[in-house]
């Protein structure tokens, strides 16, 4: 259970640097705030899960 | 200078792969949790720390670079925590409580205790 936790941190990190990558490669500046949003959202994700695992499983 | 330039960003690029690649692989490879979980800060410090860099040499200072340095900041300070917590988690589901239980030699440091002075 914990490592399937371990593999959606780091598909998070992963996921912030391509979307950071696409948006500059792509010249689309705008973009930049999905991966602003992505990194906001995996680590809030991230505890939220850890948090359910620690107390209810 | 161009040529510098592009040289500098293909090599911190290709910094950000070979450490993104090497956690995949280690990730894969190692079987210990705890350990897997030491892994994962390769990706969230240097590979995005290169990232950063790379857009810094090619956009120069501007609102693009300073919304990458931003993204890349939350994610360096963020994992961490994240890493903290994932580890608790993984020890209060596998042992029923966070702290070291009778059966591991562990030594016990109390930092909040307050020590009255003897005189």
């Amino acid at each position: 259970m914990v490592n399937r936790l371990v593999g959606l941190e780091i598909a998070g990190i992963i996921i912030t640097m391509l979307l950071l990558t696409l948006s500059i490669a792509y010249g689309r500046d705008s973009f930049l705030d999905l991966s602003l949003a992505m990194a906001l959202v995996s680590f809030g994700g991230g505890l939220v899960f850890a948090r359910f695992i620690e107390r209810w499983l | 200078m161009a040529l510098t330039r592009a040289v500098t960003v293909d090599v911190l690029l290709g910094i950000t792969a070979l450490g993104t690649l090497f956690t995949a692989v280690a990730i894969w490879v190692v079987r210990d949790f705890y350990e897997r979980l030491h892994y994962m800060s390769i990706p969230a410090t240097v590979s995005i720390a290169a990232l950063a860099a790379a857009v810094l040499v090619l956009k120069g200072f501007s609102a693009p670079s300073a919304k990458t340095v931003l993204t890349v900041a939350i994610v360096i300070v963020m994992n961490p925590i994240l890493t903290h917590a994932t580890a608790r988690a993984a020890r209060v589901h596998e042992k029923g409580q966070w702290m070291p239980t009778t059966d591991e030699n562990v030594e016990i440091i109390d930092t909040g205790r307050i020590v009255k002075n003897s005189k």
